[in-house]
């Protein structure tokens, strides 16, 4: 492999087989991430983004579902390994944020047994070193008092903060990946530029390549170098994020951006 | 813990609501208790010298609160037809009757939470389709015919145990114990069915819930998610069902007693039915509810204990 | 898609289930069978036959035609208990429900220690009251299911008082009754539709346990449960006595029950 590829999605195809017509979702996706890279991937709701994210998550169920094409991690197509093989780099290489972090925290357990799991499942450390750790990566998600933090329930957190301990969830074991679904999108404007700015900093401090997905365009603007533009479960565009944004070569990238509000949200992120 | 105290106290101001009607139903409905113990003919004299000795004569209220206050000291009154105390013609039916109500409940927990886990994990398996069939028809027989099959299955054709016969707690408690072993399974088996019905439908919404997805994540496997995470959502509405189930359990033991020749508190109670025998009737319905309502506050309890929401949302 | 195929399959399993109880019960009313009380020594204990699909009793009664009757009686019983339950259920939910303040705390605290009772053991109390007998046990009965209705219609119209629909006519000037009675009541049908239909099923099982302990219909008259305890001492020499009221009941409480299940959300 090239160097510096983390991940390389080639030809991924995914077909519903729960209704009595299979239906595909996603058509040939494609898709290269690097060490240390962001990477944006846009599109409407419907349009497929979230299916190929579940996908290199490994996060789709096999039964009602069929998929074709690669998805290369570590020289392992994930796609043909072994459950417990994809077990091993799920929540350690590979792990995933959602869009609405209420309900995907679960809401009877504390927020300490839930940061700390991957590394029951992942790691041999013993008591006192994982609870190091979780009050580590709390810190470093920039929650205020952790050890309070830690003893709460998710219906206690604000959005803000519950979106932060999903983040910290998924960072505590250092992936090298990590898959953003619409982290922002059920979060106040305020909130928003917060989180992103965070996912900025461990993107910098720790060179985890984010695959970040959003219908937000100016968020991807401001967060991502490439970009690819999705519709109707096919890649339409893909590019450097400038390139795509300044010169954007086909009809539905256009209406994407003609969309965007004029308020210039990249200035609002980039120079606070 | 807040909480606790306000479900103990509502509690009882229900405990004081059903014993009040009790006690008034029984007062207004089932005549003069005189003419009760002593015939219809008695000489007026006579009947007019008990009511006195029984301060029948005092206003209802009055009569019911001197009965409360003796019912909590443990003076459940007299029997009309057996002219003994209450108390202690039901004292040591109590125990028959508890231990067949606890044995019951905790053969349809262990029945019900591994089969509801098994059948929601492989949906339409053999097991499952199996099951699902079996529970629809189980559902549908009620305790005292599941009863008479038991004791025509393991009593006629295996000869396990011997149709209505039994042995007192005190002589051999282990023969007790396999005495009321076939009984609690009789009352038992109808309810787990309920039980596994609902448990595969509350694991089942579970598995699309999407902090089951962020279990898988981080690296999970099926067992991990459904032990770790989904049990502990999914068990939720199971609990208050068990509550209830415990409820139609101790109510149910009182037919099942019947089926089974179990000399436990259904069968006095149902003698003294027939023969209007109204403290007996009355100590014995109120026993039962109070048992009621403290499962359903212990459930109230758990139910917080186990869902952190529900305190959080009291304070 | 699969889900709603099973409730399909579940609906007509339902219908047919009730469909032939239905047919079985009419046959007893319609067929010259052999009066249910007729006793014949010495057809005591006859096996199933040609001429009496069912076998005899112990009195050499025929159980075919005891079965029909007794079903009837149950299904009869139970029509009425659910009846008395729903209709005092509703108009106590609705009225709780819709006007709460202090009316609705204290009925609702009456109503929850009412709850309180097993619904066999309140029945058995007012049995103890009103003595044994086919209509004290509906009436009984019927008093004991009034608690569950009322809670299930009245969370209906508690959830439903606060609605547009439900300002928009008070705003057009409708009466309380009016907006109770023509707009709220249809929208809780469904959810009491399904209740009626559970609590049907419990009204069968609990009429059967009333009469197995003898308290329910008086004998010489048939019924299911009583025949299900006098079969008990037979079990052996004459299973068939115990098996066929039993099925009688089991396929009556399968058949609504399906039919519930195939309403269900």
């Amino acid at each position: 492999m090239e160097n510096g590829v983390l991940l390389e999605v080639t030809d991924l195809n995914i077909e519903f087989h729960d209704h009595i017509i299979p239906e595909t979702v996603v058509y040939d996706f494609d898709l290269t991430l690097r060490e240390g890279e962001i990477v944006g991937l846009v599109g409407e709701s419907g349009s497929g983004k979230s299916m190929s994210a579940l996908a290199i998550a490994g996060l789709l169920s096999r039964k009602d579902m069929k998929k074709r094409g690669q998805i290369y991690y570590d020289g392992k197509d994930l796609l043909s390994i072994s459950r417990n093989e994809l077990r091993s780099i799920q929540g350690n290489d590979i792990s995933m944020i959602f869009q609405e972090p209420l309900t995907s925290l679960n809401p009877v357990k504390k927020i300490y047994d839930q940061v700390e799991e991957p590394l029951r499942i992942h790691t041999e450390l013993d008591k006192e070193q994982r609870y190091e750790k979780v009050l580590k990566i709390l810190k470093e998600v920039e929650l205020d008092d952790p050890e309070h933090v830690m003893k709460q329930y998710p219906h206690e957190l604000s959005g803000g903060m519950r979106q932060r301990v999903m983040i910290a969830t998924a960072m505590i074991m250092e992936p090298k990946i990590l898959i953003a679904d619409e982290p922002t999108t059920a979060l106040d404007v305020t909130i928003q530029s917060q989180i992103v700015k965070l996912l900025k900093k461990l993107n910098a401090q720790r060179k985890t390549a984010i695959l970040f997905i959003s219908h937000d365009l100016s968020l991807v603007n401001s967060l991502c170098e490439r970009v690819l533009v999705m519709k109707d479960g096919y890649i339409v565009e893909s590019g450097p994020t400038k390139q795509v944004f300044n010169d954007p070569k086909e009809e539905y990238t256009k209406k994407l951006i003609a969309a965007i509000p004029k308020i210039d949200m990249t200035k609002v992120y980039r120079n606070e | 813990m807040r909480y606790a105290l306000k479900k103990i106290v509502t509690m009882m101001i229900t405990v004081i609501v059903v014993t009040l009607f009790v006690y008034i139903a029984f007062n207004l409905i089932s005549g003069d208790p005189a003419i009760s113990m002593l015939g219809t003919n008695a000489t007026p004299e006579r009947l007019n010298a008990l009511r006195e000795e029984m301060h029948l004569n005092d206003p209802v209220l009055i009569r019911y609160f001197r009965w409360l206050f003796a019912l909590i000291r443990g003076d459940l009154g007299v029997s009309y037809s057996y002219k003994i105390g209450v108390s202690d013609m039901i004292m040591d039916k109590i125990p028959v009757t508890a231990t067949m109500a606890v044995m019951a409940f905790v053969l349809m927990v262990v029945i019900s939470i591994p089969l509801g886990i098994h059948t929601s994990k492989y949906q339409g398996g053999v097991i499952d389709r199996v099951i699902i069939i079996l529970n629809q028809i189980i559902m549908s027989i009620p305790p005292f015919f599941s009863g008479i099959l038991i004791t025509f299955i393991f009593g006629r054709v295996l000869k396990l145990f011997t149709p209505g016969g039994y042995v007192s707690y005190s002589t051999d408690p282990a023969g007790f114990l396999w005495y009321m072993f076939f009984p609690s399974l009789a009352i038992a088996l109808p309810k787990a069915t309920m039980a596994v019905k609902l448990l595969r439908g509350s694991l089942v919404s579970e598995y699309n819930m999407d902090y089951v997805r962020t279990a898988y994540s981080k690296g999970n496997t099926t067992n991990g998610v459904i032990y770790k995470h989904m049990l502990k959502n999914a068990i939720l509405p199971v609990i208050t069902f068990l509550g209830m189930a415990l409820t139609d359990i101790i109510a149910g033991s009182i037919i099942v007693e019947q089926v089974f020749g179990i000399p436990g508190l259904g069968r006095i109670l149902l003698s003294s039915i027939s023969n209007r025998d109204y403290p007996v009737v009355m100590a014995i319905i109120v026993i039962i509810c109070c048992m009621v309502l403290v499962v359903n506050m212990l459930v109230d309890i758990i139910y917080s204990l186990v869902d952190p929401r529900i305190s959080f949302e009291d304070k | 898609m699969k889900t709603s195929k099973k409730k399909n399959i579940n609906f007509i399993l339902g219908i047919s289930v009730i469909s032939v109880m239905a047919l079985f019960i009419l046959c007893g009313k319609i067929l010259p069978l052999r009066d249910p009380n007729a006793i014949d020594a010495s057809l005591k204990f006859a096996s199933p036959s040609l001429k009496h699909p069912f076998g005899c009793d112990n009195f050499g009664r025929e159980i075919l035609s005891r079965v029909m009757e007794g079903s009837f009686s149950t299904f009869l019983i139970a029509l009425g208990t659910v009846f008395i339950g729903t209709f005092f259920g509703i108009i106590i939910g609705a009225l709780t429900g819709y006007f709460g303040g202090v009316v609705d705390e204290v009925l609702m605290r009456i109503n929850d220690a009412i709850f309180a009772f097993p619904s066999i053991l309140l029945a058995l109390l007012f049995i103890s009251l009103l003595g044994p007998g086919t209509y004290q046990v509906v009436i009984a009965l019927g008093i004991a299911f009034i608690p569950s209705f009322a809670r299930i219609v009245r969370g209906e119209f508690l959830k439903n008082r606060n609605m547009d629909y439900v300002k928009c006519a008070k705003l057009l000037g409708a009466s309380d009754l009016r907006i109770m009675v023509i707009h709220i009541l249809p929208n809780t049908l469904k959810v009491l539709l399904n209740s009626v239909l559970i609590g049907f099923n419990n009204a069968v099982l609990a009429e059967a346990s009333m009469s197995f302990l003898g308290i329910g219909v008086q004998p010489p008259d048939p019924s299911l449960g009583r025949m299900l305890s006098e079969a008990q001492a037979y079990l052996f020499k004459a299973p068939n006595y115990a098996l066929f009221p039993g099925l009688a009941i089991i396929l009556m409480v399968l058949g609504f029950g399906l039919l519930s299940d195939s309403f269900e959300k």
